[in-house]
Order: C-alpha cells, then structure tokens, then sequence
C-alpha cells in the first residue's frame, strides 16, 4: 500500500484529468440517491387515485409558497411518538406529491401546518392572517394584511394549471376551462385560507385520513 | 517578455469591495430579520420587509453575495499566484464580476415582492438562475484557462477545492431548479413532493459542502501557509482530504429529512456517511491548524492569523457537531429547532466569515499595493467585536434549540404530552434578543473592516486610472517537478 | 426497490466507501518523494507556498477509524445498503409502533375510567384535567385564549365565567367540542334603517340596565319582536338554539353600542370546528372535563 503516488501525482500535474475525476466524484452521491428515488416515484404516480389542487386551493398554495410560510411551518409530521400525538398521523409521501417545490420545511418558528385544516374556523384564520396577535398573543408571526386586498387572476390560474398539465398533473380541458369562475371574485385570502382548511384532508390518499385521529393525548 | 507581465488583480479588487459592501447587506438583513423574530413590529405589516419575504435576502445576501464574491475574488487571486501567471480572458473575468452582481441584485430585488421559487438557498426565479449557470460557466471557463496556462506544473491543493467548488455548485444548480416557467415570474420545478424534497436537500446541503467549505477550504489552504510563513503541514492530509471530502459529501443531504416520508433507506445512507465525513472534515481542519506549528507566536501581533485559527476551530466544531446531528436519534431533538440556526451560524459566522475576513486582511493590502492594513488596532476590534458576537448568537440559538427539542417531546409519567407548541415559542422569546445583539456586534465588526479596507485603498483609489502593477516573478529554478517555461 | 436499483445503489455505496477507506489507509503509508527540509519540493506563489509531509496524527487515525467502524455498522445493522433491511430489521414506522404502544400502555390507567366516568367527576381528577389543559392550549386556545377567557373578535365565547350558550353541563360540552356549534343571527341591515338600527341598540341595552337612551329604547322595543324569536320575548336567550342572553350583562362580540349596532346591522356567524374527527374520544373528554373544572371553579364563589 506504499505506491501508487504516481498516479495521484499524474492528476494533479493535468487540469483536465483533475476535473474530470473532480466531476466523476461529486456525482455518485446524486446518483445514487436521487435516481432511484425519482424512478420509483414515477413508478406509483398513476396508482394513487389523488386529486390536483383545485384552482382556489392551487392559488392559495402558490401565495404560501410567495410569502414563503415555509421559512416557520413545517408540514411533515415525522414518525416519532411525540409528534403524532401533537399533530395527528404522521405525513406520508403521497400527501405532497402535488407540492411544486415541496413545502415540508426545515424550521418551526410556529408549528406544523401538514393536518391544520378544518382545525380553526375561516374567520379564525383571516383574523390571525391579518393580525396573529389579536387572536394569539404570544405570536411573533407577521401580518400578512395585503392578502385581503388583492384578487387572484384567473387568467393567471389557467396558465399555470396548463403548465402543471405539463409537468403531468391530471388537469382536464374541464378543469382548466373552469378555473378562471372558479377563482373569480376571491381575494388573496380567501384562496390562501381554503389552501389551509384543505391541508391534511383535501390531499392525501384514502387510508390516511381513516388513521388520523391526535392519538392518545 | 515575461518579467514584465502582471497579475491582474483589477477585477480582484472589485469583488473584494462587493465582497464588502454585500457583507455589510447581507448581515444588516439579518439583523433586521432576527429582530423582527424578537420583535414583530419590526415587519411594520409592508409586505417586502415582512420576515417571510426578507429571509432569503439575508441567505442569498451573505452566501452567494458576500460568500460568492469574496469566493471568486480570492480564487482569481489564487490561481494567478499559485501558477505564477495572468488571468485568462480578463474580458470573461470582468464579465463574470459584473454578471454576478446584477444576479445579487436581481434576486435581492425579486424575492422580496413575491418573485421566488421558495426553494430554500435556491429561491431566485428561473431567468436569474439562468443567468447563474451563465455566469458560473464563464467563471469555471477563467479558472480553467488560467490553470491551463500556468507556469508551474504540479497544481496547488487550494486550486483543487476551487475547482471542485466551480464544479460541483455547478452541477448543483443546475439539477435543482430545473423548472418550467409559467410566465417570466413565476416557474414550477419539475420536481414533486419527496423527490423534489431530496433533490432540495441534495442541493441545500452541499451548497454548504461545495459553495460555504470546499470554496472556502480553497480559501483557507492559500492564506493560512501565507499568513503563518509556514509550509503546509501535510500534503499527504491533502490529498485523502480532498477526494474523500468532495465525493462523501454529497451523499449526506438525506440527513435533513430524518423521520420524514423519505424511504428509510435513504435517511441511513445519508446518516452513514455523514458520520464517515467526519474524516476529512477533521482531516482538512487538522491540516490548517497544524500548518501554525512553529508561528503560534504570530497570533499576538497579526490578527488576520487570528481570525484564520479561530475560523479553523469553528470549522472542526461545526463539522463535529453536524455529524452528530445527522444521527438520528439527536436529529429527532434537533430537527426544526434552533438548534439547526446555531449549527448554520456557528458554521457560516465562526468558519466562513472568519476564513473570509483573515483572507481579506492578508489579501487586500497586497492586492491594493500596501505594505499593510490601514490600521491594526481596527482589525484587532473587529475580531473580539466578531468573537463575542459569533458566540452570543450561537449560544442563544443552542439554548433555544435544545429547549424547544426538549419541550416538544416532554412526556408526562403517565403517558401525555407535559408542554403546549406556545409555550416552547414563551420560553425561547427572550433568546432571540440575545441573538439579534449578537447580530449587532457581528454586524459592527464588519463596519469597522469596511472603514479599515475604504482607508488601505486611498492610495489605490487616488490612482485608480493606472492599474498597481504586481510583477509575476519566474518561478524557483530548482524544485520539482521543474517549473514550465514561460508563456509568451 | 427492483434488483437493478438495489444494486446500482449497492454499487456505489461500495465503490465510495471502498475508495474512501483505501486513501484512508494507503494515505500514511504512501511513499512521496521528499526534499531534506521535509517538503516535497513543490513551490509557488513567490516561493512562499510550500507543502510538508507530516505524518498523519494518531488521533485522527484513530478517530476515523472510529467513524469508518460505526458508518460500516450502521449501513450493517440498518436499512439502507440497497434493498438489505439491515440485520436489526428496524423501521422508522416500526419503532413508531412500539413507541405509541408503550406510551399508551402508561397512559391506559388513567385513562381507563375516563371512558365511562361523567365529565363532572374526571373534572375533580387533577392529572386527568392536566391533560385536558394541555390538549386545549395546542387546540383551543387559539380562539379561547389559553385561560379560556374567550375572544371578541371572533364571537368565542369567555369558557370560564359560568356562563353557557348552550349549556355547561358534562354532555353539553361534549356535544359542543364532538360536532362544533354554528352560532347564526341573520343581519337586519336590510329591513331596518340606520335610526331603527339605533334604536333597537339602545332597547336591547336597556334589557341589562347598561347605559342607554330612555326615549330612544322606547322607540325600538316593537322592532325587538323578531328577535324575541330566538332570544326569547324578554331577551333571556335560548340554550337550545344557542341564542344569547341578552339580560345579563356578558357580551360574545362586545356590549358597547356601536358593537351592538354593527352585531344587529351585519349579523353574526360564529363558528365552532367539529373535534370529532381531530381529537379522539378520550381526548375531547379530558378537554371538556379541564373546561368544566376552569368554569365551575371560578364560577363557585
């Protein structure tokens, strides 16, 4: 095991042959562990029986991802006692397979958001969205007090759900077509609020919800 | 004639001021972001200063504006130095300069009205990363051609990480955000739930490995022999380092989704070699450290060595304590908690600010024709500013963090849970105080350089028209391999 | 995972490691040619940068060799070389399963006679009621206030005063938390005018001898014949419908006029989720036996 030195020496004496072993090294990694991922989830897609977003539901969840929610709310509930016994069932990988990027976080500044739906009334939520601490005084959230003022573009929907059509999301002609009355007329908010009432019940497989009960306390 | 040929450190110069002045953004938007955090108000209910809005501008501003930079800076600097001749295509470098800081503004300008991916650390839109991979193409392309036509065989080991670094954030971005845009502001990634989970994961953390350590470890490995006059302590280290480091590395970006719907298979890959890392990252710390022996003696006159030592040190913690959050079961306590702040900040204030800093202060006189910094005393007040201030925040957000992994799995006797998710949030309050004064003083330290470079390039500024010549001298006659023969 | 992706995954695993653990090994032995002065005779930058061929400290030796050992018995012991299960057969999903398993086996003596018990008695039972206090800070707080004092804003009703809507007994508050409560009173804005609507304010003040304007109640008691219909001809309310009383002084959105004006103008549409299907039968008790204990305990005095 004492030779050999010479053929390390013969690498770094050439640019080239040291980039492309740099190249061949920083790729088995990725290879390894996104390839087979990435092959086995277009592998199940068609199985799951899973609804896209509707288009309110779809725009409320590109607000979340602008305003950038995921920065403090997770939405994965790992599979450890505690945190399904706080917040229901543990996520599964099919909940999120709409998710363009996937929004399960890495931070909870405020707490898992993956089953918050139908946990608070709409009014709770427009409230907190618009002032956090007139409903929880502890909160440092911010106020997201623009959301109300704006409407959601149905043109803009459209265009979107054609492109997720794109990417292999099942929009129908129908759906699309539907999607700018659909959204017509509702705020910002609205949209972002019906995104949330539907998280961990409008987007999961049938099975999960049968399993979702908190637990034991 | 090559005794009168230069380097060319004008385009050095320039990103050593945007290095700067990005610096001083990016921290000033962290501290503004960490008080918003302690003190809500701070968001003043405008969208584009509301936290969830201005994060990625701190995270983009300090890894990519500042980071990138100074990073790009030091490597041109290196590559002329190591291989004793002139940066290729000084065109493509200026080029590469000015295409990155219309990219910082571009994306510092766009995330905060909205226009994001929300991918995190990948956040700006689809025709800004365009531009990136542009601009990262024509900077591998300088790197390269410059290493091509060096003048001295053997190529040196900074040169290696800084090009694993142009290679690998390469390759990186490109895989990540991969996208299909809707309309110029707005794009969906091509990649869904779990995978687009791992593929972001895969990205995020070695955009650590490859942008804030192997960058950085090129960095470190020319300044820290320069600044300590001592040769490398081990070439041997150097070379199982630097293959071991770059390829084990990029399997470890699976152990940010421990416990999560990711296959468990992955999760213990990414867990197992994490802890194999430890190996060259202590390796590449050990071989900085030890690169003092004999010049220990140089940490009580020549603060840029103290600076590079304590960046060294911060590095080992960090890396250790990485490791051991990788496994699992102090994952399952440390996940979602400030704990992970204080582990990205010990690494990015202790380790990369630090490296970058003591590079600057050792380069910049050079690369502005002085004989030294304008002022000692200013850099020995910017280290203990930066000091107490690295540790203020770290020890506020370790506390933080262990308490809130502590809270949300705290189990009665009987089987119930003890805390309520507010209360975790009551009890760690007082902490992020702590740590926006820390930001405070991290933030002042870096003023205090700012005032200290404006006042060592006075002279450089006055003659701003003729570039300061630094002759390139023939490389020593008698090593070996033999040195090449000059270009030209 | 097919055969081909176990053994792609397998593959490289092997070839990494295996690369890693060879530099690891054959780095401190290697024979690279040294110059007297212990470097290896590469020199650059103004030949100031020169590399030493120091022997690799044993402690790093040693402590890598640690870390090969543990990440080889790791990818050994847990699933993750390919399709191998590893040899402990663990999975996350699994050790959930025992976990949840024993805690509720802590948690079954407790909880074994909550299940029959009347809320009124597990009201009584401190550790029981901890629960409950804990379970309604994460779920109930949020609209109740973590002491239960209720929020005028959204119309959620003060828990702890003694004071029901639709009623404070054990069952009530288990129907009331199992299928949530929808509090409706249509708005008037439309068939009376802004006078009428002051009017009417002012009378039902009156009804809880708040300060009010006499000639002006006086003026607006006939209009408060549609709303005897629900909280009754004398404004005592009605529990079954969940219809304010409107006598004693407590205020769901507020008790000043201009409150009371918009509450007649605009209407009010409170709404209580439905725990059912959140929370689990024992859960929803624990929960109703904290409130009740909260209420009844200041109410008492």
């Amino acid at each position: 095991m004492a030779g050999g030195y010479k053929y390390f020496e013969a690498i770094e004496k050439r640019a080239l042959l040291l980039g492309v072993f740099t190249a061949i090294m920083v790729s088995l990694g990725g290879l390894a562990e996104i390839t087979p991922i990435f092959m086995a989830a277009h592998a199940v897609k068609p199985t799951l029986g899973l609804k896209p977003y509707d288009p309110l539901r779809l725009a409320g969840k590109d607000i979340y991802v602008r305003e950038g929610c995921y920065l403090c709310h997770t939405q994965m509930v790992r599979a450890l006692r505690a945190e399904t016994q706080r917040y229901g069932a543990f996520s599964t990988a099919e909940e999120s397979v709409y998710d363009r990027p996937h929004q399960w976080g890495s931070k909870r500044t405020g707490p898992d958001l993956a089953r918050v739906g139908g946990k608070y009334s709409d009014e709770w939520q427009r409230r907190h969205l618009l002032d956090p601490r007139s409903v929880v005084p502890e909160s440092n959230m911010p106020s997201y007090p623009w959301l109300s003022q704006a409407l959601v573009d149905g043109a803009d929907i459209q265009a979107r759900m054609r492109t997720l059509r794109l990417l292999g999301d099942p929009y129908s002609d129908a759906d699309i077509e539907g999607a700018a009355a659909a959204v017509g007329g509702h705020t910002e908010m609205e949209a972002l609020i019906a995104y949330l009432q539907g998280l961990g019940i409008a987007n999961e497989p049938a099975g999960v919800s049968a399993n979702k009960q908190e637990g034991t306390p | 004639m090559p005794k009168t040929e230069t380097y060319n450190d004008q385009v050095v110069r320039l990103f050593l001021l945007a290095a700067a002045v990005w610096g001083i953004i990016g921290m000033s938007v962290g501290v503004w972001v960490a008080a918003e955090l302690a003190w809500p108000f701070w968001n003043f209910d405008v969208p584009f200063l509301t936290f969830s809005r201005l994060r990625p501008d701190h995270t983009f501003g300090v890894i990519f504006a500042f980071g990138g930079s100074a990073l790009m800076g030091t490597c041109y600097y290196v590559v002329q130095r190591t291989g004793h001749t002139r940066l290729a295509w000084p065109r493509v470098a200026n080029f590469t300069f000015w295409g990155w800081q219309l990219i910082c503004v571009l994306a510092m300008v766009t995330m905060p009205l909205g226009i994001t991916q929300s991918k995190e650390y990948a956040e700006p839109e689809w025709f800004i990363d365009i531009l990136i991979a542009v601009v990262w193409v024509a900077f591998g392309a300088v790197f390269f051609a410059t290493l091509a036509r060096r003048r001295i065989r053997h190529i040196y080991v900074a040169n290696w990480y800084y090009g694993a670094f142009i290679i690998a954030v390469g390759l990186l971005h490109i895989v990540n955000n991969i996208a299909v845009p809707v309309s110029l502001w707005k794009s969906y990634p091509v990649y869904s739930g779990v995978v687009d989970a791992m593929v972001q994961w895969w990205y995020g953390h070695n955009a650590v490995a490859f942008f804030l350590t192997a960058g950085f470890l090129g960095m470190m490995y020319y300044f820290v022999p320069r600044q300590a006059q001592q040769p490398l302590w081990s070439y041997r280290f150097s070379i199982v380092n630097f293959w071991a480091l770059i390829s084990i590395y990029m399997w470890a970006g699976s152990h940010h989704l421990i416990y999560t719907a990711l296959p468990d298979w992955v999760q213990s890959v990414g867990m197992a070699f994490s802890l194999v890392l430890l190996m060259p990252s202590w390796g590449s710390a050990a071989n900085g450290l030890l690169t003092f022996n004999g010049s220990w003696h140089k940490l009580k006159t020549d603060p840029a060595a103290k600076f590079m030592v304590i960046a060294l040190v911060f590095y080992a913690a960090s890396t250790f304590e990485g490791s051991m959050m990788a496994i699992k079961t102090v994952n399952a306590l440390s996940h979602y908690t400030d704990w992970t702040v204080a582990h990205v900040h010990s690494g990015s204030i202790g380790w990369v600010a630090m490296i970058t800093i003591g590079s600057l202060y050792a380069m910049a006189p050079r690369a502005l024709g002085r004989p030294a910094m304008h002022s000692t005393p200013a850099m020995e007040l910017h280290f203990w500013l930066h000091t107490i201030g690295v540790l203020l925040y770290v020890l506020a957000m370790w506390t933080a963090g262990v308490t809130e992994g502590l809270m949300w799995r705290a189990t009665n006797p009987d089987g119930s849970l003890t805390h309520a998710f507010i209360d975790s949030l009551i009890t760690i309050r007082p902490m992020y105080t702590v740590r926006w004064l820390g930001g405070m003083f991290v933030l002042a330290g870096m003023v205090v350089m700012a005032w200290n470079l404006w006042h060592t390039a006075a002279h450089a500024r006055a003659k701003l028209i003729t570039p300061i010549p630094v002759p390139i001298p023939e490389p020593e006659a008698d090593q070996s391999p033999a040195p090449l023969p000059a270009m030209g | 995972m097919t055969p081909f992706w176990s053994a792609w995954i397998m593959f490289l695993i092997v070839f990494n490691l295996g690369i890693t653990l060879f530099l690891f090994l054959w780095g401190p032995r290697v024979k690279i040619p040294v110059l007297p002065d212990g470097t290896t005779g590469h020199v650059w930058a103004h030949g100031v940068l020169r590399e030493g061929l120091n022997k690799l400290p044993l402690w790093w030796l040693l402590f890598s060799g640690a870390m090969f050992v543990i990440g080889f018995a790791y990818l050994y012991l847990y699933p993750g070389f390919g399709s191998f299960k590893g040899a402990l057969g663990w999975t996350s999903h699994q050790q959930l399963a025992d976990d949840t398993a024993a805690n509720s086996a802590k948690l079954e003596p407790l909880l074994k006679g909550i299940a029959d018990q009347p809320i009124e008695v597990i009201a009584r039972n401190a550790e029981a009621t901890r629960i409950g206090e804990r379970l309604f800070i994460d779920n109930c707080a949020a609209c109740h206030g973590r002491s239960g004092h209720g929020n005028a804003l959204l119309g959620a009703p003060n828990l702890v005063d003694g004071d029901w809507l639709y009623g404070g007994d054990g069952e009530t508050l288990l129907a009331s938390i199992n299928d949530g409560r929808a509090g409706v009173m249509p708005p008037m804005g439309g068939s009376l005018d802004k006078v009428a609507i002051e009017n009417l304010a002012n009378y039902v003040l009156s009804l809880s001898g708040a300060d009010h304007s006499p000639a002006k109640a006086k003026l607006g008691a006939p209009q408060f014949a549609v709303c005897a219909a629900c909280h009754g001809p004398t404004g005592t309310g009605n529990p079954a419908l969940g219809a304010p009383n409107l006598t004693d002084g407590t205020w769901l959105y507020g008790g000043d006029l201009a409150t009371i004006e918009q509450t007649i103008r605009d209407g009010r549409h409170g709404v209580m989720p439905a725990w059912r299907t959140r929370l689990s039968a024992t859960d929803v008790r624990l929960v109703a036996a904290w409130v009740h204990a909260q209420s009844h305990a200041n109410a008492a005095p």
